[in-house]
């Protein structure tokens, strides 16, 4: 065999190791969700659907989806219609200090979760705010509000901008160019971003923790079951979630797809 | 008239300055207060941050925790290049369905998979439970679980998809014609990837270490549920001092210094990456 072939070889067999690393977590928890035993432990034992029926019988469970769904419902709403406007303004119009602006709209994703966390718990605390889910919904708002702003930014900058020109020079208002030619375009962008943002909020525990109250989310009632123990109904509940996150995800990757059809046109060379 | 055409930023900013400028703010500020009966008092003082710097038990967490993120990124940059390199130059028609694969965790609770890992490592998990069919073993190895390296395990799982993104997207980006090249000047494979592909692709390095090395400094949940008593971070201490103990001067000046370290990492990277290339595409 050649040195290439060799190494070839050894490329596509650490690949296949590395994504079975990347996927183990997963084959295990929706295996062990179908295991007919109350501990989630080796040997295994046989198959049931029991802790499915135990799940939606299981009404604090029941109760955190909701309120999961609620607060990343109500955040990505928020951050979508923020985020969307952000974007445009920073695409379409120069002024001094954009870079100290465009600092802003990106803290939020490299600050540790645990300190926008902490410091809006200072907040809520020192103005005597009653924590809720509201309060987590407020948590959430600032780093879904960034992401959308990106990934809508992104879809602005492939758009090729005569298409705007050309609305314009057919004398369509700003708000009649912006309304009819430009959100239509990057519509995908802004489905892919809002998408992205639920995902982030609906699975969020840090901010959640601290700022809940005595409300819970999915997160935190998986974390509060895991301190008495493993059991196939968090098993269970996760290979559900797993299960609802891949089809958004296959959703969001076909959006994404049809983005290249009115890119920029490709300078000449 | 002109301000009008900044009305479009301002919802975004409205939410930033009071939900998280604002905040950070005042975190700063109770940092340098004082704590009397459990309530936070404007008496200025440095003892916070003092406190924390003299306390060796606390420093000795808070290297751990950068140990344990460095180790982590090392071994994540380990994998992903060959990864992002099998995907970006090695399989052909499986590409499109490798990435989704890999941005598919992207999508996925970091709570649930921590969770998963737990079932993996613990003392009756799959680890043990094969060592133990196989008969290497006879009692389960208690210590995968709940140490420095079951949080190394979790943390690579988490976060690896990131780095493999962004050296993939830098592979993407280089010229196949500039292998070929090298390859025509008699280079060997070895040297055509430490002249060529490494240098080109260092950038996406660069960046895949920052998406990576960062966000496990503030990382919680992860020390938190696999880490037991001798693998916590910084940030479980963090929370700890606002929690039972009361200490929001002494958490905050924790947090702060923390804060300072990140900052100074982006710096440092600064000379390798434009970091206006990453976020403005």
């Amino acid at each position: 065999m050649s040195n290439r072939r060799i190494s070839r070889l050894a490329l596509t067999v650490l690949a296949v190791c590395a994504m079975i690393f990347i996927y183990m977590p997963i084959a295990m928890l929706v295996l062990f969700s179908f295991n007919d035993s109350p501990f989630v432990a080796f040997p295994m034992s046989g198959f049931t659907t029991r802790w499915y029926t135990d799940l939606f019988a299981d009404r604090r469970i029941i109760g955190s989806v909701w309120n999961s769904l609620f607060v990343g419902g109500v955040s990505t709403a928020i951050a979508t219609v923020a985020g969307t406007c952000a974007a445009f303004a920073m695409a379409r119009v120069s002024f001094r200090g954009k870079t100290l602006v465009r600092i802003i709209i990106i803290l939020p994703l490299m600050i540790p979760s645990i300190m926008l966390g902490l410091s809006l718990l200072s907040v809520f605390v020192q103005l005597h705010i009653h924590r809720s889910l509201v309060t987590v919904i407020l948590g959430y708002c600032t780093f879904t509000t960034s992401f959308v702003t990106l990934v809508v930014g992104a879809s602005l900058h492939n758009l090729d901008p005569s298409l705007e020109e050309a609305a314009r020079d057919l004398y369509a208002r700003p708000t009649g160019v912006f309304f009819r030619v430009t959100l239509p375009l990057i519509a995908p962008g802004v489905i892919a971003g809002a998408l992205f943002a639920f995902t982030l909020a609906f699975d969020e525990y840090v901010i959640a923790f601290l700022n809940s109250g005595t409300q819970e989310t999915i997160p935190l009632v998986i974390m509060g079951m895991m301190k008495y123990g493993l059991s196939p109904k968090i098993n269970a509940l996760a290979a559900l979630i797993y299960a609802a996150s891949f089809l958004l995800a296959v959703v969001a990757s076909t959006v994404l797809l049809r983005r290249g059809r009115l890119r920029r046109p490709a300078p000449a060379a | 008239m002109r301000l009008l055409r900044f009305l479009p930023l301002a919802p975004a900013m409205g939410i930033f300055v009071c939900l998280y400028i604002a905040p950070m703010l005042l975190m700063f500020i109770y940092s340098f207060w004082t704590v009397q009966n459990f309530r936070m008092v404007p008496i200025w003082t440095l003892d916070n941050y003092i406190f924390f710097l003299t306390n060796t038990a606390y420093l000795r967490v808070f290297i751990r925790t950068v140990i344990t993120a460095a180790v982590a990124t090392g071994l994540a940059l380990l994998i992903s290049y060959p990864l992002a390199y099998y995907v970006a130059k090695i399989a052909k028609r499986a590409k499109l369905f490798l990435i989704f694969f890999i941005v598919i965790p992207f999508w996925t609770s970091f709570v649930i998979r921590a969770y998963a890992w737990a079932t993996i490592l613990g003392a009756r998990g799959l680890i043990n439970g094969l060592l133990i069919s196989t008969g290497l073993i006879d009692e389960p190895l208690q210590q995968i679980l709940y140490s420095p390296v079951s949080v190394i395990i979790g943390l690579l799982c988490i976060y690896l998809p990131f780095m493999t993104l962004t050296i993939y997207a830098s592979l993407e980006r280089l010229d196949d014609r500039l292998l070929e090249a090298a390859h025509d000047l008699y280079a060997s494979q070895f040297r055509t990837f430490w002249k060529v592909t490494l240098p080109l692709t260092m950038p996406g390095i660069v960046a895949g270490i920052i998406f990576v090395f960062i966000p496990i400094l503030g990382e919680y949940v992860v020390p938190n549920l696999l880490g037991g008593v001798s693998g916590f971070f910084i940030t479980n201490i963090v929370v700890n001092l606002f929690g039972q103990s009361g200490q929001w001067g002494q958490g905050s000046a924790i947090a702060f210094v923390m804060m300072l370290f990140i900052v100074a990492t982006l710096v440092a990277c600064r000379r390798f990456i434009n970091y206006d290339e990453i976020f403005s595409r």
